[in-house]
């Protein structure tokens, strides 16, 4: 199989993904409630 | 080339986590977390004061006799959008009516004793067949109380049929009583204050009125007299109406008690705007009058919301007639609400609610 067709590894690198991207979508969440509420 | 494997790693990582990240935050935005998302409601609340007592006389809650009769009357005229001033009403040959009349009325007689003692007198609406309501004022002693001047005003819940084309049984006895009306009149209805007629709706008004007239709109809280404040709603009405008012008494170690007389605007609406807008709103003692939920003993499975609304205010007493409809005092009951029983006399059809002649005492 060719390098660039492997899958991904859930190296360390896989869990620092999925961490930085609880943090923004969490963050994305929160701050369109916040907008939105503070719109009403 | 392993640098690459560890980017696409992370990017993978990182977009299931934004997703996890955002359906997780709504997720607890939603549950544990919904205070910080939602503040507390603010309350504009307005002290109404407090009265001792309260007496609520049910004059007559029999809008009209037939049901049959009253929607034939209106489905002849064209629908229920038909303004109520052109539409021929069943005066004779209903074998259910008075005197063969098909026409009743709402009145609803109020005592409130103020914390001094004093007491105020107030009439809400005049009904619809003026033989009919004079005989009951008359029984009532309403009618004498009108014409000694007892009685402080009336009030028009609003411009329907059977809760003002009797007006003159009303202006017979005290033609310079000052009324209360909500904003939204039509010109017919000032008319017939004054005298008019309108044939084709067989009411007429012998006795013109001569008091002040004072109309009432829904931009606040109207503070009457202590413990007592009208609300009024802007909302369109069958038959070409607009706008209803209703009732809020304070009374001293119980609470609130809500007089209605036919509460078009909801149930829901009229508790809800009385706890957004009333000291002790939370907490709503008693409902009286119309409800206006099965006034023509229809059911919709979505009214059951309506019976459940209740125990969200702590209502304890339900003194309903008049629109509310048996069915839906029925289905109170079953739901082992606090409903009031009555006495079933006077033309009243059935002792499951207040009727004519009862009487709700709060002190």
């Amino acid at each position: 199989m060719p390098e660039e067709h492997k899958p991904a590894e859930t190296g360390p690198k896989y869990w620092v993904g999925l961490l930085v991207g609880l943090a923004v979508g969490g963050g994305l969440f929160w701050t369109t409630m916040k907008i939105l509420v503070a719109m009403r | 080339m392993s640098q690459d494997v560890s980017r696409r790693s992370f990017m993978r990582g990182a977009s299931l986590g934004v997703m996890a990240g955002y359906f997780g935050a709504a997720g607890l935005a939603s549950t544990a977390l919904y205070r910080q998302v939602l503040p507390p409601e603010k309350l504009d609340q307005t002290d109404i004061g407090e009265l001792k007592g309260l007496r609520i006389k049910v004059v007559s809650e029999t809008s009209w006799y037939d049901n049959n009769v009253f929607l034939n009357d209106v489905k002849g005229a064209g629908g229920l959008l038909v303004n109520q001033y052109t539409i021929p009403w069943s005066v004779e040959g209903v074998k259910a009516g008075y005197k063969g009349s098909n026409l009743g009325g709402f009145a609803t007689y109020i005592e409130a004793e103020l914390l001094d003692g004093s007491i105020k007198r107030i009439l809400l609406d005049t009904g619809w067949n003026p033989e009919w309501m004079e005989k009951r004022f008359i029984e009532e002693g309403v009618a004498e109380k009108l014409a000694k001047n007892q009685i402080d005003y009336w009030v028009m819940s609003h411009e329907h049929i059977d809760h003002f084309f009797g007006v003159e049984a009303v202006t017979k006895y005290n033609p310079g009583q000052d009324v209360y009306i909500p904003k939204g009149w039509y010109p017919e209805g000032y008319d017939l204050l004054k005298g008019k007629a309108f044939p084709k709706a067989n009411v007429k008004n012998d006795h013109p009125h001569t008091g002040k007239v004072t109309v009432l709109d829904s931009s606040k809280v109207n503070k009457m007299f202590p413990g007592f404040a009208l609300l009024t709603f802007d909302v369109p009405i069958i038959l070409r109406v607009f706008g209803e008012q209703a009732m809020v008494f304070n009374v001293k170690d119980k609470g609130l008690v809500l007089v209605t007389g036919c509460c078009h605007m909801g149930i829901i609406t009229y508790m809800e705007t009385v706890r957004k807008k009333i000291k002790g709103g939370e907490k709503i003692y008693a409902v009286q009058g119309g409800l206006h939920i099965s006034p023509f003993e229809d059911w919709d499975p979505q009214y059951d919301d309506l019976i459940f609304a209740f125990n969200k205010y702590g209502v304890q007493k339900i003194g309903a007639n008049h629109c509310t409809g048996f069915i839906t005092v029925e289905k109170m009951i079953a739901a082992k609400l606090p409903v009031v029983k009555g006495t079933a006399r006077s033309m009243s059809k059935r002792d499951i609610y207040l009727g004519n002649g009862d009487e709700l005492a709060i002190a």
